[in-house]
């Protein structure tokens, strides 16, 4: 496989419950070496998703590679780069975290084995590995989850709400970990999260996913510049948003007490202020919004569920 | 698929129910063992005052009939026979572990989920079968050694109390066959356990009915000896011949043919030998080869189980 390929790619990719659509023709494109990050809201269809790419559910049209191997052919050959925590880490508890690792080793490949004393630094579990999985908190397990995953040295790493149950500075660890794991090693990173101040910390790119469909992707910075207005301090609010609505490039105005809130490019705030000006208005105080991936997500996902709604 | 089974191997070495079973197997198997030879000596005693042990004075036809079962013992005890012996006397509560420990080890990979971790790590579902129950057997096989290795062992103490004959090795073969057929029919066990498992998602059902079904075999078993005729013609009642025709299809009848390799007959003996000497046959199948065919159907069934999913 070429280094420029997509390591994941899927095309119409469908699936059907019965009566219930959770995945209604999902495109997307993870490239190599990138942290991809995989939004939606409960029930989006993420989990199907990656169940999907791990061959564990088969898609009901459409199709998905990953690292170059059809889903529906030759796929476990394809798994064997791929490290994968799908939903909760799940081991036996009555091992120890180091031979939960064995045999998740053993399963991989010959050369896994000899990897573990390294994951078990890496991930910080060093020193509690030979302790009971079944006596390690919350945080531990998820731990000793990306230490399976990584276990097999995977060209690719599926990461289902990896920071689940740690503290918020194990938070802040695992994303530095997953930056590093990119950049450092070169891993292909596919993490699925609902936490967003998470995803735009962390990864390039995301897709977000709602009721089974991409309603939006790309760089995470283009993202947020789709959230485009434009805030601004004036007297007579009211008045002042029904002049900036005649302006057909503006998308909506709305106030809120001495606050108005513009949808419109930033750059276009002169043009903006041209137009309060010419009707004897004039702002205290003007300036951009700067959009946070929530915001975004939250917009997008109101608009898809309106657009929905209205049909 | 080696490492798949080594993976199982080492999940089966730390779970602590696979000790527990083979300590408690060993354990039940020394009693027996040992009832065995306490039965022996007090038959023994008995023929030798004439008396049963709350003193009552035994008939003639009583003290060869305790000659007959000091005979049968004694043929049990002594070595290398007592390999055998042990072999068999282990199946009674083996075969039940198996069932226990093959449903237990196969359902926790679905109560936990960590079936699903297996299989994204490309590992097929049939692979994951035949993985888990080659694993099983071959876990089945270190219990049947274990006990092998203790028969071998105590053998000689358990002949000196048995009996005042020399030790020969006269019939060594015979006695390590059973050791080996007792390995070879523990696979359509696991077989069939890990199919019930892998067809219900979990242990449960699996376990009530494998040990349901083999506990049943066993009640039936006792019947066996009732399950002959005589060559003179007497009608069995419809029930015998209805249950005759089920317990001629369940895995653990076949097995004890297999192990046996004719008629399992463990149950009163005497009287079987009675009927026999009469010109009495089995209403049930007795052949060893139609037994092992059947225990090649139950073997091959977990094949069919990626099929359900």
């Amino acid at each position: 496989m070429n280094d420029a390929a997509p390591v994941i790619r899927t095309f119409d990719l469908t699936k059907r419950f019965g009566r219930l659509t959770a995945l209604d023709g999902v495109n997307l494109e993870v490239r190599r070496g990138e942290v991809f990050g995989f939004l939606g809201p409960n029930g989006a269809g993420k989990t199907t998703t990656i169940a999907i790419l791990l061959g564990l559910v088969h898609p009901s049209a459409g199709s998905a590679e990953v690292l170059g191997c059809d889903v529906r052919r030759g796929l476990s050959r394809a798994l064997r780069r791929v490290g994968a925590i799908v939903e909760t880490p799940a081991f036996y508890p009555y091992m120890s975290g180091e031979d939960n690792l064995r045999v998740f080793a053993r399963v991989t490949s010959d050369a896994a084995e000899k990897r573990i004393p390294a994951v078990l630094e890496q991930v910080g579990l060093k020193g509690r590995e030979r302790d009971k999985a079944g006596a390690y908190s919350l945080g531990m397990r998820q731990r000793l989850g990306l230490a399976a995953a990584l276990v097999g040295d995977p060209e690719l790493l599926i990461l289902d709400e990896p920071t689940n149950g740690l503290d918020p500075a194990g938070m802040q660890e695992m994303r530095a970990f997953i930056r590093r794991l990119a950049d450092e090693e070169g891993r292909t990173v596919f993490l699925s999260s609902h936490l967003l101040h998470e995803v735009e910390q962390v990864c390039d790119r995301v897709v977000i996913l709602n009721k089974g469909r991409v309603i939006a992707q790309g760089r995470v910075d283009e993202l947020l510049r789709q959230t485009r207005a434009v805030e601004m301090r004036i007297a007579e609010t009211a008045r002042a948003a029904g002049i900036l609505a005649t302006l057909d490039w503006v998308q909506g105005a709305s106030a809120e007490g001495e606050w108005l809130r513009v949808q419109a490019p930033p750059e276009r705030a002169p043009e903006l202020l041209a137009a309060l000006a010419a009707q004897g208005l004039f702002p205290f105080e003007v300036r951009p919004v700067v959009a946070s991936l929530e915001q975004v997500f939250l917009e997008l996902t109101d608009e898809a569920n309106a657009e929905a709604a209205g049909a | 698929m080696h490492r798949l089974v080594a993976a199982e191997w080492l999940r089966m070495g730390r779970h602590w129910l696979s000790w527990a079973l083979l300590v408690l197997l060993i354990a039940i198997l020394a009693l027996q063992v040992n009832g065995k030879l306490n039965q022996l000596a007090q038959l023994e005693r008995e023929v030798e005052a004439g008396l049963t042990r709350d003193d009552t004075p035994l008939t003639p036809a009583q003290i060869e009939g305790n000659r007959y079962e000091i005979a049968l013992l004694q043929r049990d005890l002594r070595y290398p026979a007592s390999i055998g012996t042990a072999a068999r006397l282990g199946t009674g509560f083996g075969w039940f572990f198996v069932i226990v420990f093959a449903a237990v080890a196969t359902g926790e990979d679905f109560s936990r989920r960590t079936l699903r971790a297996l299989l994204a790590r490309g590992v097929g579902r049939a692979q994951y079968v035949l993985a888990r129950t080659l694993a099983l057997w071959l876990a089945s096989g270190v219990a049947v050694a274990a006990i092998t290795l203790l028969a071998v062992l105590s053998g000689l103490y358990t002949h000196a109390q048995a009996t005042d004959d020399p030790v020969s090795l006269a019939g060594l073969g015979e006695a390590l066959l059973y050791p080996l057929r007792a390995w070879l029919a523990c696979l359509p066990f696991v077989a069939t356990v890990v199919l019930w498992v892998v067809l219900a998602r979990q242990a449960g059902p699996a376990l009530g009915v494998g040990l349901s079904v083999h506990f049943l075999e066993h009640v039936m078993s006792f019947m066996l000896p009732f399950f002959m005729i005589s060559q003179t013609g007497v009608e069995m009642p419809w029930f015998f011949r209805v249950e005759g025709k089920i317990l001629a299809v369940t895995p653990g009848y076949n097995a004890n043919v297999f192990l046996y390799w004719g008629p399992p007959v463990s149950i009163l003996p005497q009287l079987v030998d009675a009927l026999r000497a009469a010109g009495a046959t089995f209403t049930v199948p007795t052949e060893p080869w139609r037994a092992v065919a059947f225990l090649i159907g139950y073997g091959a069934s977990p094949w069919h189980a990626p099929c359900w999913g």
